[in-house]
């Protein structure tokens, strides 16, 4: 109790916003840098969005639908085939194209039109990788301390 | 009428350079032919294919960037791809029925796309005419 009540975040939430930031930028560098590219998207297994780069022209709505949640049920049952852990999907539609990586426990979507080059969007999710797995520690961190501080309340 | 034998013949072409496996299989998962593995794997792979595929379908289509807020105007899903630690799976829609490939991690991305896109192609013209219902 005392913890939430001289601070506006949890302890580990704190140290949580520097990445998310850092992030944000690589994510914005990155939708700048790659062409037909629409947004990127970090988020939890949840949906909820940790940190996200969209272009001008793109809607909020458009990034409502749950992306992630599907991806994230999709991968645990393609884990079941006997292939191992599921590392990416890759979804094309009529006019656009979804990759998503799983980062445990952070997934990053990529949206780009169908114009994009698949392998290019498959090589910048990987080189995220590093990035979005410090800020995946980070926030296994966070939820460490909020488990603790509700121990305690 | 569907001729069981030269489906899977042909599902058979496919499998080399590292694709071992090509089923066929209806919208609720259950197998219409196979070629590579055992049946009782193609079972899984069926069900599982499957399920991923109308989960994507349902909820995981991008709106139109021009679409009306909650409105309709959604697109339809073409291919999926699913990376696994040892393995790769490229899943596709022909006629009223799925297609599935089956390669190993090794495989890349574009030969996998298009051997599903070629063997989608062949076989969407005969489904078309014994599974129109």
């Amino acid at each position: 109790m005392e913890i939430y009540r001289y601070s506006m975040y949890p302890l580990g939430l704190k140290k949580l916003i520097v990445p998310c930031r850092q992030l944000q930028a690589f994510l914005q560098d990155l939708l700048e840098s790659t062409d037909h590219l629409k947004a990127v998207l970090v988020t939890d297994k949840d949906g909820v969005i940790l940190a996200k780069a969209t272009g001008p022209d793109l809607p909020d709505h458009v990034l409502e639908p749950a992306f992630s949640a599907t991806f994230s049920v999709a991968s645990d049952q393609s884990g079941k085939l006997g292939f191992g852990r599921n590392k990416m999907i890759m979804s094309t539609f009529d006019e656009d194209q979804v990759v998503q990586f799983n980062y445990s426990p952070l997934i990053l979507t990529l949206l780009a039109s169908s114009k994009a080059n698949s392998g290019v969007l498959i090589a910048a999710g990987k080189d995220l990788e590093e990035p979005i797995k410090i800020v995946g520690e980070s926030v296994s961190k966070a939820i460490q301390h909020e488990h603790k501080a509700k121990e305690y309340v | 009428m569907l001729k069981p034998k030269v489906i899977t013949q042909v599902l058979q072409q496919a499998n080399t350079a590292g694709v071992h496996a090509a089923l066929l299989l209806n919208p609720d998962g259950s197998l219409v032919s196979f070629a590579g593995g055992t049946e009782k794997d193609a079972k899984v792979l069926a069900a599982v294919a499957s399920n991923v595929w109308f989960g994507y379908e349902r909820y995981g289509k991008p709106p139109a960037a021009n679409s009306v807020e909650g409105g309709e105007g959604k697109e339809g899903l073409r291919n999926l791809i699913l990376d696994c630690e040892q393995g790769k799976l490229s899943i596709t829609r022909t006629s009223r029925m799925l297609l599935c490939l089956v390669a190993d991690e090794r495989v890349e991305w574009g030969l996998l796309k298009a051997k599903t896109r070629t063997l989608k192609e062949y076989l969407e013209g005969p489904l078309n005419l014994v599974a129109s219902y």
